[in-house]
């Protein structure tokens, strides 16, 4: 009954625009990733010399590049790789970089020094040098370069956690739950987190955006998804010698990494008042 | 017909009212002052107050509006359609205002004197930099700061509380202005330093026959310093007249209702303090009784307390619940030049005392007493340096966590900050239920809804609080949650923190008396720890006074209260307001 109530105050209160707009241009994403794999209008990898270099039309909605392929096509299909790499690279930051955080931040003294001094060195490589590195070592590929973009953001997960934990550990209700004898492990689930969740979330959505266009420059730079396999930031980098002349196809792959960027920073800062009984209206 | 620029009147607001787009904040206010007037506008949080002495200055928030009419002397037409270049002529100027917390009033990177200097050579009221510099120096000595050379010098943070407000007030008085705006100046302030800073504030405008606006919850402070007072309430003003009148002869009954819940010294024919419900009943001060010294004044000591005196150290009949001897805790500084010696704040320095079962115990302090240092270790959240702690039977010094759990389910604290000590993202449910998840406790989820639903009913509120956020409750019903809280798990020793100073008087009164009754039905020894004598004279029968991390004095309340020993004890004592004793001394 106590349930009921809580569901119905959720669906009540109104949806924002502005997780309304992120949802949808997520989900306009995703549906284009979804839909790549069963279908593209063209073989994306496909190269058709006699259809080189044309511009929107009935037969290829986006036009073709240098080698006749297919615009719309690999636009779909980038949209797989962009949304792995996020969705990987954010998993690995926000699952290894918050824990430390709240551990830096409840535990204070050297783990706290150990932790934090070990995010600032890692802060010090720029995560396109660790990838440069990685690729070096491991060759040029979608994973490596997940892996140094999650890498990379790991130390922007761990002092926002921390900041937000000094925080809430400095609150009454903590001394609150202290006096309760709560152990550490449930003063951090039950009262650190649910109470720092905003603020990840709003880095999660930041990191996102990061690390859709971190695989672009590597990508760009090929040091991300080889080629043939199209993905946003190379086709924006190929479409560069073409600028003057066919300038269509740098603004199609650039504008789906806008779209991706835009609607993952809406969607985060969307669920974060969301989840924010404060900004609860009812009384 | 403009009669408004009457030659004697100072500031003239007729029919005012502020708006937000769907609110009316404050509706149909009127003032009229004479030069040298001091008017003490009252009211609870949300009353509108603080709105209106916005709408005063000109500085009303984005997104809200004013309608009527404000006149002030010396500036011609109406200022509630002024422009800001108007205003920036009239503010700092001939209207100033002081704040009430002066360390955010300041700016913190700017030394004092060119702050005061300013103020002087951007409304060219000094004929050069030079002489503002002078004259802020002289400002500064005017409002009594000891050394007013090396306060000029010194930046907002290297300032006391107290001398940062007198800071604010030499800012504020330094263009000799016709109106002085006091928005509960004193609020942020021990109580020694607030009467030290109210004399200040009340000797400056009389001398520069400057008028005062005064605006504060607090009826005592009004008392003291106002010779008119508008009552607020609702955004209206329900009352108004000469400070004596609306004091001793209430006729709005909310302004009954404020008076009596603000009168510790008054209690209903059960000993309880008077409510704003109650408040029928409540005998106002008479004129006639303020005559004499207020030294008269029955001391509101319940019968069963002042039958057995306790004295203090109490006699070892029983073993004490609380024993402290000898406690010490210093906290390393860290050191703020590479080479230089880290030092050490003692915050307690050898503190003892026993509290027997059963037994109110207050602790009364000033900010940096050391006061809230006992009570955390007390509860066990920090570890003293040296010393010996027990409660009820648990050595605190040197335990470690595991060994803590037992203390904690005999002790329990309610905290201040009525919304920092709830967890925002939690149900009131879980929030009271969480001394019951302590480890080693078992306990299933049907009993703990039943004694959720009990401990709501004890504290007053309704059932359906148990599915609520903290932020959907008033201050006083975040306080019930918290005591809630803090009962559930039945300890045998409250730990309370001040738990009403940041609640406005009608509530506090409220929530006094709830504590006073648990207390009773509970069975419980209370450790009361507040900076305010008047509440603590009232609840609690025994007290210590501390003062730079010792006791100063300890004993029972009417010992400590008519008859204080140490200087410091008496210091607090007759710094410490009542409505009562202000208006006899009026």
């Amino acid at each position: 009954m106590a349930e009921e109530q809580v569901l119905a105050a959720r669906t009540r209160r109104k949806l924002s625009p502005t997780l309304i707009i992120g949802a949808i241009l997520v989900a306009a994403v995703v549906l284009a990733a979804l839909v790549s794999f069963i279908w593209t209008p063209y073989n994306p990898v496909q190269a058709v010399p006699a259809d080189r270099l044309q511009g929107s039309s009935a037969a290829h909605l986006m036009g073709t590049d240098r080698y006749g392929r297919d615009v719309f096509s690999g636009i779909l299909y980038g949209a797989r790789i962009t949304l792995l790499v996020g969705l990987v690279a954010v998993g690995i930051a926000l699952l290894i970089g918050t824990p430390l955080g709240i551990l830096a931040g409840m535990r204070r003294g050297i783990t706290e020094e150990v932790t934090m001094r070990g995010a600032d060195i890692l802060l010090a490589f720029p995560a396109l040098l660790v990838a440069i590195m990685f690729g070096a070592v491991f060759g040029a590929s979608t994973l490596t370069a997940m892996l140094a973009i999650g890498i990379g953001s790991i130390p922007g997960f761990a002092r926002v956690a921390r900041s937000g934990t000094l925080q809430v550990m400095s609150t009454e209700y903590i001394m609150a739950a202290r006096a309760s004898s709560q152990s550490s492990w449930r003063i951090a689930r039950r009262h650190v987190m649910p109470n720092i969740i905003g603020m990840v979330v709003v880095q999660c959505s930041v990191s996102f955006a990061i690390a859709v266009l971190a695989e672009a420059a590597l990508s760009f730079l090929g040091l991300g998804t080889p080629p043939p396999v199209p993905s946003w930031g190379r086709m924006l980098q190929e479409s560069q010698q073409f600028l003057g002349t066919y300038p269509m196809l740098a603004v199609w792959p650039g504008s789906a990494i806008a779209v991706a960027v835009l609607g993952f920073t809406l969607l985060g800062d969307g669920l974060r008042d969301r989840f924010d009984p404060k900004l609860n209206g009812e009384r | 017909m403009d009669t408004s620029h009457n030659a004697a009147g100072l500031i003239e607001v007729k029919n005012l009212s502020i708006t937000t787009k769907t609110r009316t904040l404050v509706s149909n206010f009127n003032l009229r002052m004479h030069p040298g007037d001091r008017v003490g506008l009252i009211g609870e949080s949300g009353s509108g107050k603080s709105m209106t002495a916005s709408a005063l200055m000109g500085l009303l928030p984005e997104g809200v509006s004013a309608q009527g009419s404000i006149h002030f002397a010396g500036h011609e037409g109406n200022l509630v359609d002024a422009s800001d270049k108007q205003w920036q002529k009239i503010r700092g100027k001939d209207m100033t205002m002081v704040f009430q917390e002066p360390l955010t009033a300041l700016n913190p990177l700017m030394k004092v004197g060119p702050q005061v200097a300013e103020i002087m050579t951007s409304h060219k009221s000094v004929p050069s930099k030079s002489a503002a510099r002078t004259r802020a120096v002289e400002m500064l000595a005017s409002v009594k700061l000891p050394d007013p050379q090396r306060a000029a010098r010194a930046y907002p943070h290297q300032l006391s509380g107290g001398q940062r407000q007198r800071a604010m007030l030499a800012m504020a008085l330094a263009n000799k202005p016709g109106l002085l705006l006091c928005d509960e100046p004193t609020t942020a302030l021990d109580v020694t330093v607030q009467r030290q800073v109210l004399d200040l504030i009340l000797e400056s405008v009389t001398e520069l026959g400057t008028g005062l606006l005064f605006i504060t919850h607090d009826l005592s402070v009004v008392a003291n310093v106002c010779d008119r007072v508008l009552v607020m309430n609702n955004g209206q003003v329900v009352e108004e007249g000469s400070t004596e009148e609306v004091f001793t002869n209430p006729q709005h009954p909310y302004t009954r209702g404020l008076l009596a819940a603000s009168d510790l010294n008054a209690t209903d024919e059960q000993g309880r303090l008077f409510t704003v419900a109650s408040a029928a009943a409540y005998v106002p001060p008479t004129t006639n009784e303020l005559e004499p010294q207020a030294a008269a004044q029955p001391v509101p000591v319940p019968e069963q307390l002042t039958a057995g005196e306790p004295r203090f150290p109490l006699p070892s009949e029983a073993e004490p619940v609380i024993s402290v001897e000898d406690l010490h805790r210093s906290y390393p500084v860290a050191r703020s030049t590479l080479f230089g010696k880290p030092s050490e704040v003692h915050a307690l320095r050898g503190v003892s005392f026993e509290v027997a079962a059963g037994q109110r115990f207050g602790v009364v302090g000033e900010s940096g007493s050391g006061k809230s240092t006992l009570l955390r270790i007390l509860a066990g959240l920090d570890q003293p340096t040296s010393g010996s702690v027990k409660v009820a039977g648990n050595q605190i010094s040197g335990a470690k966590e595991r060994d803590l759990i037992q203390l904690r389910q005999q002790l329990q604290i309610v905290f201040q900050d009525p919304m920092g000590s709830l967890d925002p993202r939690m149900r009131v449910s879980d929030i009271i239920a969480e001394p019951l998840l302590a480890p080693g406790q078992k306990m299933d989820s049907a009993k703990q809804r039943k004694l959720v639903a009990e401990m709501l009913g004890a504290v007053g509120l309704p059932q359906d609080a148990a599915d609520r956020f903290p932020h959907q409750f008033s201050g006083g019903q975040r306080q019930r949650i918290s005591i809630a809280r803090a009962l559930i798990c039945e300890p045998r020793v409250l730990v309370a923190d001040e738990p009403v100073s940041a609640l406005d008087v009608s509530v506090r009164a409220q929530v006094l008396n709830l504590l006073s009754d648990l207390v009773d039905d509970y069975q419980l020894t209370l450790v009361f720890v507040s900076h305010d004598l008047g509440v603590v004279r009232h609840l609690c029968d025994n007290v210590v006074v501390m003062n730079n991390g010792q006791i100063v004095e300890s004993g029972s309340t009417g010992q400590i209260y008519d008859n204080p020993q140490h200087d410091y004890t008496r210091t607090l004592v007759s710094s410490s307001m009542s409505l009562r004793s202000e208006l006899s001394l009026r």
